[in-house]
């Protein structure tokens, strides 16, 4: 069992401030953003640290009580998001406290480099959409599993920009929080002139021969460059590898992780369940060679480039 | 017609040969008889080069060739037989000991298979001729020492000649042993410190350039290993560094040895214990392990797994010749660690009962390959049909910048095994596995996939020219 923290006013404050962040979500920020956002705040509402050590202590306790909140389902990329976050603003503290060791000025400098990463990332979902539209072919049939709003706005862009002949989209066997959007964004399409048919995960095999591409959404991506998506990637994935069709993952850079599961049993708890260990995953490993190419805002990236990335940027 | 001529060439030479071979106190004698033979066989040579065209699977130019002999005698060619160095007398030490790249096959196979490979068949009738034979180590043939080989470099490189199976870890020490005391008796004779203005010969380069033939001889004796070669390096560097220039001897050499120390301690020992607590985690409590037997690095990491209190089994499996797998058995069993064993041949059958495979690798490559003992590309390749994870243990000071994607690779080397007479056996050493079939490194940074060792020797080059401009 994990041991609670300290009910002090300061966590409250911040458990508010996310939760209230999470459900006011009108401009569909993602959940990892708005962890970054809560750990700016601690950095400023924090009163009881005097040294560095102790500020950096601090926030990554504000890091754990963010992962046991419970009103976000998945859980892999507030923990990513929230490590990188806490690597760039006290990556280069040496050179912070050679301009200055007034720890006052020090804290400033954080919030200010926190509030640039903020803004760096929250400009990543755009990026990466960009980046993915030379991967559409002409009158493309995609495939469409989960649903994330990455690869949302992806095949938007490629509708408005004509690529688009057809997009197949999966429907999830229990109702999840996303049915809703789903079915606004496919209405959109719809709208807009793309046929669009909502299909059976258990068709998947069936269609495969007509499709072109097949589109991912992930909630995390580990060392290997492994993916985890929502429960069926796994299959879907197998199935376009049979066929020879390739698989893109639509993902910001944030969302690298830093471990190794070679196995689904491996994959932490907390990605894969909503309510303890009980009843259906919602989540799933993709093994990094079923991958063909991770499209994110430093471009389209090979499955072996996420190590390469994650040893550059947790090591320097 | 040829034929004959050259049989009756052949006995001229061999008789040439054999008189040149006594040696005793007609000094001059002896040097004169040793110059006649070698025009002699000179001659014969160019006549051979006239009359029949030179073999191109030879990798041995013959104009640099220090054993004019044989190459005169693959003319003829007699078929499925190697030659054999120690009939001819006519090798100069002095040419044995310089680097050039022609003169790593000892011995030319006259089947054109793997000549590009390091090959130490014959060497130790080679060494023996250098006159370090087994019973008069420092008597013979030698008129002045031409070679500034230390006794314990040559006490070294004549072991790992005569060894047939090599752990590359114990060679690693060994090496090390052999260099400390190299660097202690360095007395830099040659250098004089109220000449050093005139003739510019700093104590670095004077090191160097008596530490190279030691090494020329080792790698001829037996081809280095990345561990060893790194070793070298490190000794090399550390003499070449800023920080040695403007030292007195004494402070010179407690410099390198610190440097040795210092890399040994954090990136050998230390490294390894990093490495048996990340194998502990990845080891789960009742699991079966493969691992493939050669080198006692992956014993002292299962038994510090089982001394944590892991309970597990492991399944030992091996391959012919040197069937090395033997002694990692025992060591296992005297651990207290449910053990079994099998050769290659069992391979598929244990497989089914295996969790997870863990191998020793002798090298990472740049491109995600693993370079190790022969056989572990067929492990890999039955763990991956069966969905067995692959997990290959290398500390980074092994990490190489080269590629290779399959064991019939430049670098590797056949190592002699005397079968019979009749036989020659392409014993090659190591196989290399492709980057697809690894499932992961362990290494002291962390569990890393292997195709990203280039970034790790890429962040550590970098890291050092950073600690090396700060000391500037």
């Amino acid at each position: 069992m994990p041991v609670a923290l300290p009910e002090t006013d300061e966590n409250k404050v911040l458990k508010s401030f996310f939760v209230k962040k999470i459900e006011n979500n009108k401009d569909q920020v993602q959940s990892a953003i708005i962890a970054m956002e809560t750990l700016l705040e601690a950095i400023k509402i924090d009163k009881s640290s005097t040294t560095i050590m102790e500020l950096i202590d601090r926030l990554g306790s504000v890091r754990k009580l963010l992962a046991d909140i419970d009103i976000v389902p998945q859980k892999a990329s507030i923990k990513s998001g929230s490590e990188l976050f806490l690597r760039f603003t006290t990556m280069m503290i040496s050179d912070i406290m050679h301009q200055s060791s007034d720890f006052d000025k020090v804290k400033e400098a954080l919030i200010d480099r926190g509030i640039q990463c903020i803004s760096t990332m929250k400009l990543c979902r755009e990026k990466a959409v960009r980046h993915f539209q030379i991967f559409v072919p002409e009158s493309a049939r995609v495939l469409i599993h989960g649903y994330s709003r990455a690869v949302a706005d992806a095949i938007r862009l490629a509708a408005a920009n004509g690529r688009l002949k057809c997009v197949y989209q999966t429907k999830l066997s229990t109702a999840s929080t996303d049915d809703e959007e789903r079915g606004k964004f496919l209405k959109e399409l719809k709208d807009a002139g793309i046929e669009c048919y909502e299909v059976l995960s258990e068709s998947i095999a069936y269609l495969m021969e007509r499709i072109d591409v097949v589109i991912l959404g992930a909630e995390a991506v580990v060392e290997s460059g492994s993916v985890i998506s929502s429960i069926g990637s796994y299959g879907v994935a197998i199935t376009a590898d049979v066929h020879k069709k390739p698989v893109y993952v639509i993902c910001e850079s944030f969302k690298f992780m830093r471990s190794y599961p070679m196995k689904q049993l491996e994959v932490e708890q907390d990605h894969k369940y909503t309510d303890g260990d009980s009843g259906h995953p919602i989540g799933d490993l993709t093994p990094a060679k079923f991958v063909t190419l991770l499209i994110t805002d430093l471009g389209a990236l090979t499955p072996a480039a996420v190590g390469h990335h994650l040893i550059q940027l947790y090591s320097g | 017609m040829t034929k004959e001529l050259s049989a009756k060439e052949k006995k001229k030479l061999e008789k040439a040969a054999r008189r040149a071979k006594v040696v005793g106190d007609k000094g001059v004698d002896v040097e004169a008889k040793k110059a006649e033979a070698m025009r002699k066989k000179e001659e014969a040579m160019k006549k051979k080069q006239e009359e029949a065209p030179v073999r191109q699977a030879s990798p041995v130019p013959k104009a640099a060739s220090p054993v004019p002999q044989v190459a005169a005698l693959q003319a003829e060619g007699v078929p499925g037989r190697t030659r054999k160095i120690s009939e001819s007398q006519s090798i100069d030490p002095r040419r044995l000991l310089k680097t050039t790249k022609t003169q790593q096959s000892q011995v030319e196979l006259t089947e054109p298979l793997f000549t590009y490979m390091r090959n130490t068949a014959g060497i130790k009738d080679t060494i023996q001729t250098m006159g370090f034979g087994r019973k008069d180590m420092f008597s013979r043939g030698i008129t002045k020492n031409p070679t500034q080989l230390h006794r314990a470099i040559v006490r070294l490189g004549f072991k790992a000649a005569h060894l047939s199976k090599i752990d590359e870890r114990e060679m690693a020490e060994k090496l090390k042993r052999a260099l400390e005391l190299f660097i202690d008796d360095f007395d830099g004779r040659n250098f004089n410190d109220e000449l050093k203005q005139h003739h510019r010969v700093s104590i670095q380069q004077n090191f160097i350039s008596e530490l190279n033939p030691n090494i020329n001889f080792i790698s001829k004796c037996h081809p280095m290993t990345r561990s060893e070669a790194c070793l070298v390096d490190i000794v090399k560097e550390a003499a070449r560094s800023r920080q040695a220039r403007d030292k007195n001897l004494a402070e010179f050499k407690e410099f390198l040895h610190e440097e040795l120390q210092l890399f040994w301690k954090m990136r050998v020992d230390e490294a390894e214990a990093t490495i048996a607590n990340e194998t502990f985690n990845l080891i789960t409590d009742n699991s079966t392990v493969l691992t493939f037997g050669d080198g006692m690095n992956m014993v002292r990491i299962f038994e510090k797994a089982s001394r944590l209190g892991r309970k597990f089994e492991v399944i030992v499996v091996d391959t012919e010749p040197s069937f090395s797998g033997k002694r990692v058995l025992q060591c296992l069993t005297e651990a207290g660690i449910q053990t079994k064993y099998s050769t290659i041949a069992g391979l598929s059958y244990m497989m089914k009962q295996t969790d997870v495979v863990i191998i020793g690798a002798r090298s990472l490559l740049a491109n995600g390959s693993v370079v190790g003992a022969k056989g572990c590309g067929t492990v890999a390749c039955v763990a991956n049909e069966d969905q067995v994870p692959v997990l290959v243990c290398c500390e980074t000071y092994k990490f190489e910048d080269r590629c290779a994607i399959n064991a019939l690779d430049i670098k590797n080397e056949i190592r002699e095994f005397p079968i019979n007479e009749h036989i020659t056996f392409a014993n090659i050493v190591q196989d290399v596995i492709p980057a697809s079939l690894v499932t992961a490194a362990i290494t002291e940074v962390g569990i890393i996939a292997s195709t990203s060792a280039a970034t790790v020797i890429s962040e550590n080059e970098r890291k050092r020219k950073d600690i090396a401009f700060e000391t500037t």
